[in-house]
């Protein structure tokens, strides 16, 4: 019994500083969604019904991929300076190391999940009918781009507590994959492709057998256990 | 952090909403616009003292069958300038009568029909699949046997709706269509032939009317090179047009009571009031402006 209150009181804690960090991403995460869904109108309108928006669709997904990196940039961002300052309140007691990053993932990964639904959802209420252009593997793909991206921000966030080096690291993964993926070098390519499965998917890279999703997926459970590990062994208390 | 989601969804729902809201205000949004190349004539006719250029618009960015809710085509077309016609004379077809003499080898001889002065503009507009299953043929028939004004109402008559052409202050015709799912334009451009003249290689003119009755005494039948009257400035311009339908406007208000009930589920069940990032994002402008 005392158990199971000392566990709703722990999620009820979690679910407070849950609220606090949605609040905190809420702003760029409405902000990107409000240029994203009247960019997706604009690129609407302004292809011939015939054709419809698909011929468009790969410009509108990289989009929406870098408004999405901007939202976990800022998130991310937000991450650093908590930590140098209010989360000393939240993690001396209330909270522990694992659900502080936790509650910092979840936000991430929701924003994600807010930010694609939004994306589907704009194309639907124009006609339901756009949403078969969107391929299954591509959305996999944008959601698992979107996740690596979250990860690797948040790790790197724990790790070097220095905005500088978040908006580095995000430079690097939002506009040089784009490069890298041009050069001829094989395993450089190849790593690219695992670490960004939707540029690979968007560039045609690997087309004979679409993007490396199960390797991407292995790279961002490897993040996960990253952050998990970081989180226990650099998180102050 | 259901809250997250309703933020997003609220966020593409009023942003949905003010883009159906400006498209209604101005009667409809077009963002897109091409000009229209390649219109063909089908066949001439002869009407009276007219003569019927009729042409064959291409229609890019008219739906198809998987046409997007809310939009639709519209063409502008402008007609203007002073025409030429180039008709192209086909010799009899061989037959017991004329194979005693040898057949000449065959090129296609043109005779240009000028002094044309244009007398309107008449667009028609059809189903896609009549036109492509029932005028298409006709077509092919009147474009071998331009006397045929029997053929010409046929295929006139199977339209589904007919815009007259206004002249503008510069002289030209000019007329905009609205098209639905799957249709077809064929534009009748008629000339006034009373003063036409028939140019031959030559260089012998004759009237308009002493060319035919000519062309009917030696059984050559007139045809028409696959290329527009020339001389003669065939403008059309394609585009798309938005304007919401009531169903659209409702999904829209169905998104945005999603994410209202999405943020106001995640206000109950955290206890933490919603919209807080709006009163930093008030506290951040406040900062800057003091």
């Amino acid at each position: 019994m005392r158990g199971r209150s000392k566990l709703r009181a722990k999620a009820s804690r979690f679910a407070a500083y849950g609220a606090f960090v949605a609040e905190t991403v809420g702003g760029p995460l409405a902000t990107s969604t409000a240029a994203l869904s009247a960019l997706t109108f604009l690129l609407v309108l302004a292809f011939p019904p015939a054709g419809g928006p698909v011929s468009g669709l790969p410009v509108l997904l990289y989009l929406t991929s870098v408004g999405y990196s901007v939202v976990a940039l800022a998130g991310a961002s937000a991450m650093v300076s908590d930590l140098k300052g209010p989360a000393q309140v939240f993690l001396s007691q209330p909270i522990s190391r694992t659900a502080y990053a936790l509650a910092w993932l979840s936000a991430l990964l929701t924003s994600a999940l807010a930010t694609f639904s939004a994306f589907l959802l704009s194309f639907a209420v124009i006609d339901p009918i756009l949403l078969r252009a969107v391929d299954p593997i591509l959305a996999a793909a944008w959601l698992l781009d979107a996740a690596i991206l979250a990860l690797a921000l948040l790790a790197a966030a724990v790790l070097a507590r220095r905005a500088s080096v978040l908006v580095a690291l995000w430079a690097a993964m939002t506009f040089g994959s784009a490069f890298l993926l041009a050069l001829p070098s094989e395993h450089l390519r190849r790593a690219v492709a695992v670490a960004r499965p939707l540029y690979s998917a968007l560039s045609g890279w690997g087309a004979a057998g679409g993007p490396p999703l199960a390797e991407s997926a292995l790279l961002a459970a490897a993040l996960a256990l990253l952050l998990y590990w970081l989180a226990r062994a650099r998180l102050e208390v | 952090m259901l809250r997250l989601v309703g933020y997003a969804l609220l966020t593409a729902a009023c942003v949905a909403l003010l883009a159906m809201l400006l498209a209604l205000s101005s009667n409809g949004v077009s963002t897109f616009s091409t000009t229209v190349y390649g219109v063909s004539s089908r066949a001439l006719a002869l009407r009276g003292q007219s003569l019927l250029a009729l042409l064959e618009l291409p229609t890019p960015g008219s739906p198809g069958p998987s046409a997007v809710e809310g939009f639709t085509s519209a063409l502008d077309v402008r007609v203007s300038g002073a025409p030429k016609v180039a008709i192209q004379l086909f010799l009899p077809p061989p037959s017991p009568a004329n194979l005693t003499r040898p057949l000449p080898q065959y090129s296609p001889k043109y005779v240009l029909v000028e002094n044309l002065s244009m007398r309107g503009l008449t667009c028609y507009v059809y189903e896609g699949r009549t036109y492509r299953s029932r005028v298409e043929p006709l077509l092919g028939m009147l474009a071998g046997d331009w006397e045929s004004y029997d053929l010409l109402e046929r295929v006139l008559g199977l339209s589904l709706s007919e815009v007259k052409a206004a002249v503008d202050p510069a002289g030209s015709y000019v007329l905009t269509l609205r098209l639905g799912n799957d249709t077809a334009v064929l534009c009748a451009l008629e000339f006034d032939a009373s003063m036409a003249e028939a140019v031959f290689d030559n260089g012998t003119r004759v009237p308009f009317a002493e060319f035919l009755a000519l062309a009917r005494s030696a059984r050559v039948k007139p045809g028409l090179p696959p290329y527009a009257p020339y001389a003669l400035n065939v403008e059309v311009r394609a585009y798309a047009l938005f304007r919401p339908t009531p169903v659209q406007v409702a999904r829209a208000l169905a998104l945005l009571a999603a994410g209202a009930v999405l943020v106001a589920l995640d206000a109950l069940l955290t206890g933490s009031p919603p919209f807080l990032f709006l009163y930093k994002l008030r506290r951040i402008l406040r900062r800057r402006g003091t």
